[in-house]
């Protein structure tokens, strides 16, 4: 496996996936390369299978054909615990059912990095602390998650993400329950993170805006891949007429713009704030 | 403040305060009973107790109580384990091995085998084991849904399954015929074992039990966060929840078959200990088991002392003050996520 991963550093090949629920397809044919660095949105609209598709990257969910290698090894052959360091995924809907503060959270999230019980070093607070301050949690600290907002909740569980360190990120729907100040934050250090770090990001987004702060942009119809490529060459009125159906181009305007393709003229959207997409 | 993760603070104070108060809550059970001339704090009691011609007090305190003692540690600190597993696993802190119906699962099958004539503590376990595990299973089944386990229908479909048991023991004990009192006891949850050599083999299964759950205690802190996230940071999800399921399950069983059914000790104890000692499994098992032990030790020390004729089974005793404590949390929490 190590000389596998030598010659594939940092890559994600999936090769023709399928992934059935109940007899229903979900994911059909799909085949896409991804390489550290790339930032991708994943597009598509609700049902669409984006969600189903980043839980069979991770494994999380067994795919039914085809193959998915992480850095040139096949994820059936890779230990739950060496697949956490390579890559993890965030779900927007997580809650903890138990009294935790954010501290021993965030630490948890550690745990890749972490002996088999757990024994966490020097090393591991001082990234929480980082991750913490970062994310501008670092007051919650000692706060049970129970009792944070929605949007705090949202910091914690990308936080617990970025602590791992992971070559790739998913992250499904980075952005919701957040207040447009932490849209524009989380986003431009998804950002960096991708360019200071190497780390691969895909992320299932639903404001197309935000989409335009990534490199590429993949589009899944309905279980299969519609578009995959540069933001700039694929997010036009003819893709939008055919994901979202016609008309939804101009139902949103912002000053007389058409969302996704003019750059709005408010400084507050995140959108605006990124000067290299 | 950061040390304190390192160091696991937590983890000395925790036993600087309940291994004390387990020794304290002993020496009083060991002291006090229905006959109060016998008790540890006469020092003729100990002269007596050293003798080596048997006497009444040796009787009373080596044969009676200390047996009881024994049992009371242990099976107090056994449910306590197995409700603190149970509450993450189904990510509930209202779960208790009684509400959920895997006592009911257990019961099931410790009376079908003494129904069938058999007394043997190592079968009445293996079928209490057997039964408890099929409830686990159903009951998990039932409340999970797509990955998602539904609080509300683990609730009910504990109450439906407890209620479905309930009735096939009920059967049961009315096919016993004359054996019918004698196992009507024991199912009520009492510590009065006749015989008392049944304690030593029993002490395996447990201990292996509670062993093998310290010993995944990493893998139990990440599987408190849900699947979802524990899969995502590497833990082998499927084996840690299928250790975790049986251990509960046999902790259960050696419970149930030894005394019968007591409730709420299993709920109350891992929700008070997670409270105060945090989420660390690595703390919280054997904080569980000492705080269960010695809430257990007091209520049947508590029971002994009653007035002669209104000694109470003590499994009424618990579910009469963990009903009320149920409810008060169930209020407390309608509005957040635990139902």
């Amino acid at each position: 496996m190590d000389t596998a991963e030598q010659s594939h550093p940092n890559t994600l090949k999936v090769n023709d996936i399928h992934f059935q629920f109940n007899d229903k397809s979900v994911i059909e044919k799909v085949s896409f390369d991804f390489q550290s660095r790339d930032m991708v949105a994943l597009l598509g609209v609700n049902g669409g299978g984006k969600t189903t598709l980043l839980r069979c990257l991770t494994g999380y969910y067994k795919i039914q054909g085809g193959s998915i290698f992480w850095n040139g090894s096949d994820i059936r052959t890779i230990s739950n615990s060496n697949l956490a360091k390579i890559v993890t995924l965030v779900d927007s809907e997580w809650e903890s059912f138990f009294n935790l503060p954010v501290r021993e959270i965030l630490l948890l999230g550690r745990s890749p990095h972490v002996d088999f019980f757990g024994n966490f070093t020097k090393n591991d607070l001082i990234r929480v602390d980082e991750i913490a301050e970062l994310l501008g949690l670092k007051r919650y600290l000692d706060t049970n998650f129970q009792n944070l907002s929605k949007g705090e909740m949202q910091r914690v569980r990308l936080g617990m993400a970025l602590v791992s360190d992971p070559k790739f990120l998913l992250l499904d729907e980075p952005t919701s329950h957040l207040d447009p100040y932490y849209q524009r934050e989380i986003l431009t250090l998804l950002k960096r993170i991708s360019i200071d770090r190497g780390t691969g990001i895909l992320a299932v987004l639903h404001d197309v805006n935000q989409a335009r702060l990534f490199d590429n942009v993949l589009i899944l119809h309905q279980g299969k891949i519609l578009r995959y490529g540069p933001t700039n060459k694929i997010l036009d009125q003819a893709c939008f007429d055919e994901v979202y159906g016609k008309g939804v181009f101009h139902a949103f305007t912002w000053e007389n713009s058409p969302i996704g393709l003019l750059q709005p003229k408010s400084t507050e959207n995140p959108a605006s704030s990124s000067n290299d997409c | 403040m950061l040390e304190s993760y390192t160091k696991n603070a937590s983890f000395r104070t925790a036993f600087f305060i309940l291994i004390p108060t387990l020794l304290f809550v002993a020496f009083l059970s060991l002291s006090l009973g229905p006959d109060r001339n016998t008790t540890l704090f006469d020092f003729k009691v100990w002269q007596h107790l050293f003798s080596e011609t048997p006497n009444e007090a040796k009787t009373i305190i080596l044969q009676i109580r200390l047996p009881r003692l024994i049992l009371a540690i242990l099976v107090g600190g056994i449910l306590s384990v197995s409700g603190l597993i149970l509450q993450n696993l189904l990510q509930n802190p209202l779960a208790d091995p009684y509400i959920i119906g895997v006592s009911g699962g257990s019961g099931l099958g410790a009376v079908i085998v003494q129904v069938l004539g058999y007394h043997d503590i190592r079968l009445l376990t293996l079928a209490a084991f057997i039964g408890g595990l099929a409830a686990m299973i159903f009951v998990e089944r039932l409340a999970r849904f797509a990955g998602r386990i539904n609080k509300g229908v683990l609730i009910l479909s504990g109450v439906v399954t407890n209620a479905f048991f309930a009735a096939l023991i009920s059967i049961g004990l009315i096919i016993s015929g004359e054996d019918m009192p004698r196992i009507f006891q024991w199912l009520m949850g009492s510590l009065n074992m006749p015989d008392t050599r049944m304690i030593g083999p029993m002490l395996y299964p447990a201990v292996f039990a509670a062993l093998l759950l310290w010993f995944f205690s990493h893998s139990l802190d990440l599987i408190a966060l849900g699947e979802f996230q524990a899969y995502h940071l590497g833990v082998n999800v499927d084996r840690v929840r299928l250790i975790a399921i049986a251990c509960s399950s046999l902790l259960t069983a050696v419970a149930v078959s030894l005394t019968g059914m007591i409730g709420f000790i299993g709920m109350f104890v891992p929700h008070s200990v997670r409270f105060i000692f945090g989420g660390k499994h690595k703390v919280l098992i054997p904080a569980s088991f000492f705080t269960g032990a010695i809430l257990l030790t007091t209520i049947d020390t508590l029971i002994r002392l009653a007035p002669s004729g209104l000694e109470m089974p003590v499994g009424a005793l618990t579910a009469l003050l963990g009903a009320p404590f149920f409810l008060f949390l169930l209020l407390k929490n309608s509005e957040s996520r635990i139902v």
